[in-house]
């Protein structure tokens, strides 16, 4: 078989002799202090050994893939590799696991030191109560493995993409090592474990459309699915650096799987807390909220220059359309996905009707919501691209969240404060004003920077490009 | 059958028209200095050559294969040594070969042979074992062009390969650029020194503001019978120059002392006769010889200083 020589090389890099021979040395150590440390050798050895694999093959590793890709740019070598006959999937693979290869190696020392505490030290000392363990162990050891393991890749797959992020938005040429994703990792990182360490009953369950299934095998299918897709994720983004383009309909299926997905949650019983709205309009709600969420992410990972919105305006005017289609911002495809559940859901609702009400009991008005909603949405769009349109467009992204921050909350903060709330339907989304006053403010605003953004476009590149 | 073809490439960084429309054709065994001043488009240029930048208009075919279209098959015929390259510090020489040469798909069995075949080219191969951090400039940059060269490409981009060399590297470098001349491969070597292009360029390509300026071949003059001719002699001969002006295909005299400089457009034949005539005239004459033109001075001739100035 060939290696891969992404692979290989952090092979050699990471897994050194003097690695490969310390590492055992100074964890068996530390596990045998802790064995025989205090009356609960035991249960504290499985803890700490679980903690040590999360630590190290989770943190760690997201760091080291975080910059396996960041310190090819630093260090230069990134045009060579860009170069070579490697494919992107195995550029993908070869980074993704070759760069986490050392926190792999120290992780599954403490791996294995869990295994084999769980296996050989009594049950009932562990878990006092049979019926109740802990989430990740509630169906035994391989599951409880298939869990962290999958959490770790998980943890590696998001600090690589996060690399590729700096590494598209140029935040990648300081000499300083980035450590976005650690950060990123310790914040999720007290949600896996109250997930991970709950102590639960063996039968809880969850409703999913009108299935129903046990909940821990549930999440850990979710876990794989979605790392899947991370991967594809980066699969995809990695073709786009080494200058092979994509497939367009890859992200709208990701986004109409993630739409069926959430969509599967709300079920008849969770909605008389929105007092009598249609399922399939409560579940379209989430559904398009969550296509405004990923609208937004989108912006803030993909960069929308005037040169890259030129090429696609070049490719269309030769007619190659499959290629114009191919270098489409996602935003585009994204938001459109917003406009599309945005009009399901509010022709479903006047079909049905129904009554949307605040957590006050105040009853709201959805359409004026969702419109209102939209409104900001390609306000806020255009304000990116103003600034995108810019002389240094390098510097858009953080000057649109700060304009994002003083429109959305400073200005609201401000106002509550000199008892002018009336007017927060002109900076916030609002369902409790009449339908005119919760959409016409934003419809204007956003009216208004589309015609600022095109004149500017026009100004700085309106002479054609060939 | 031209190797590299380029059509009305434009190439754009936000707020900067890096190449403008920029047409060229590159026949195979040619060796062309891509020159001009900092920031005129060579870089960007040899990126896009090298399908490591999308423009934003423009075709590139590299052997007929659109470089837009199909990035990963042009690799496979390309080599490319960027301006500020980048070493694996950590690994042996050996190691870093081998990572290129499995990189760029060579068979299992042949990797060692080939990482000894381009350690030899190279002059690397008493230094296979040791750590590429512990070599000297000049091996590094035998390193990353033998990185750039192991899987034999038709084309080898070259930006600002003798930046930073001591003129003993350099003139192995030259050396180095004849050999590969020599195989039938394509350079095109990119540099704002233009003294040290001059010893393996065919071809001069000028480009200015993101302009191609000029596109020519280096001996196209001497071709079309034009040379630079030094007549030595043994003591200054007053109203020698003055004399020398009235003969015919004389032009552009320069006199320092006891050499004159002129410009010559004739055979060899014609040489042979003016060379006849000056002895005639019993002057006291050491020398005539033809003067290579150089690189800089074909530059500085054509446009100046600024070559916008043309």
């Amino acid at each position: 078989m060939r290696p891969n020589p992404e692979f290989q090389r952090n092979l050699w890099l990471e897994i050194t002799p003097h690695r490969l021979i310390a590492t055992p040395l100074i964890f068996g150590g530390f596990y045998y202090l802790i064995l025989f440390w205090g009356e609960q050798g035991e249960q504290t050895l499985l803890l700490t050994s679980l903690w040590m694999f999360i630590l190290f093959a989770g943190l760690w590793g997201a760091y080291q893939s975080e910059n396996a890709l960041v310190a090819e740019i630093q260090n230069k070598t990134w045009p060579l590799q860009r170069l070579t006959s490697i494919s992107p999937w195995t550029m993908t693979w070869g980074k993704l696991f070759g760069s986490t290869l050392f926190s792999w190696y120290a992780g599954l020392w403490s791996l294995g030191v869990f295994v084999l505490t769980y296996l050989l030290a009594p049950e009932n000392f562990l878990f006092p109560r049979p019926d109740r363990k802990w989430i990740m162990l509630s169906h035994g050891v391989g599951p409880a493995i298939l869990f962290t393991v999958g959490v770790a890749v998980q943890f590696h797959a998001w600090g690589f993409l996060v690399g590729m992020w700096q590494l598209q938005n140029k935040f990648s040429k300081s000499k300083r090592r980035s450590g976005t994703s650690l950060l990123l990792s310790l914040f999720l990182l007290p949600t896996v474990i109250t997930a991970s360490f709950e102590p639960v009953k063996w039968s809880k369950n969850v409703h999913w459309y009108q299935w129903e299934f046990n909940e821990f095998w549930f999440w850990l299918a979710t876990l794989y699915i979605f790392l899947a897709w991370v991967i594809t994720g980066i699969y995809m983004q990695m073709r786009r650096e080494l200058q092979v383009s994509n497939p367009p309909w890859v992200w709208q299926i990701f986004l109409i799987f993630v739409l069926a997905f959430a969509m599967g949650f709300p079920q008849e019983k969770d909605i008389i807390s929105l007092n009598g709205l249609n399922l399939w309009v409560a579940r379209l709600l989430l559904g398009w909220g969550l296509m405004v969420v990923f609208t937004y992410l989108i912006l803030l990972w993909e960069r929308s220059d005037g040169v890259d919105i030129r090429r696609l305006f070049h490719l269309w005017k030769a007619q190659r359309i499959r290629e114009a289609l191919c270098e489409l911002p996602r935003w585009w495809v994204t938001s459109a996905l917003a406009w599309i559940t945005a009009a399901v859901l509010m022709t479903l609702h006047g079909v049905y009707g129904g009554t949307f009400l605040a957590d006050d009991g105040e009853v709201l008005n959805l359409y004026g919501f969702v419109a209102a909603l939209m409104c900001f949405l390609m306000r806020d769009i255009a304000l990116l691209l103003y600034f995108y349109f810019s002389d240094k467009p390098q510097r858009a992204l953080g000057t649109a969240i700060v304009y994002w921050a003083v429109l959305y909350w400073l200005i609201p903060m401000l106002l509550g404060v000199v008892w002018m709330d009336a007017l927060n339907p002109l900076f916030l989304p609002d369902g409790s004003v009449n339908l005119a006053y919760a959409v016409l403010p934003p419809l204007v605003q956003a009216a208004l920077m589309w015609r600022y953004t095109i004149r500017r476009w026009r100004t700085r590149f309106g002479t054609p490009a060939v | 059958m031209s190797l590299i073809e380029v059509k009305d490439l434009t190439f754009e960084y936000p707020g900067k028209r890096a190449l403008d429309r920029v047409s060229l054709v590159i026949e195979p065994g040619t060796v062309t200095a891509l020159v001009g001043p900092n920031g005129a488009g060579k870089t960007t240029l040899m990126n896009c050559l090298a399908a490591l930048a999308r423009p934003v208009s423009g075709d590139i075919r590299i052997a007929d294969i659109s470089v837009l279209d199909h990035p990963r098959e042009c690799h496979r015929m390309i080599g490319f040594l960027p301006d500020f390259y980048g070493l694996y510090d950590d690994l042996t020489v050996r190691q870093c070969l081998k990572y290129m040469a499995l990189a760029q798909n060579i068979a299992i069995g042949k990797v060692a042979a080939t990482i000894q075949l381009t350690a030899r080219r190279m002059h690397l191969l008493d230094r296979l074992d040791d750590k590429v951090a512990n070599l000297s400039r000049g091996l590094r940059q035998r390193l990353a062009i033998g990185q750039a060269i192991i899987h034999d490409p038709k084309i080898l981009l070259l930006d600002e390969p003798a930046s930073g060399l001591d003129p003993k590297a350099r003139h192995q470098l030259s050396e180095l650029f004849l050999e590969l001349r020599d195989e039938g491969k394509t350079l095109m070597v990119s540099s704002h020194i233009l003294s040290e292009l001059e010893d393996y360029s065919t071809h001069m390509m000028v480009i200015h503001d993101g302009k191609l300026q000029e596109h020519t071949a280096i001996k196209d003059q001497e071709i079309q019978n034009v040379k630079t001719l030094v007549l030595s002699l043994t003591r200054p001969v007053e109203g020698l120059a003055e004399a020398l002006s009235r003969v015919p295909r004389v032009t552009r005299i320069q006199e320092n002392g006891t050499t004159l400089e002129f410009i010559f457009e004739g055979t060899d034949a014609d040489q042979h006769q003016l060379l006849k005539q000056i002895l005639n005239k019993g002057w006291p004459v050491c020398a005539l010889a033809v003067r290579e033109k150089n690189l800089q001075e074909t530059y500085l001739e054509k446009f100046g200083a600024h070559p916008h100035a043309s």
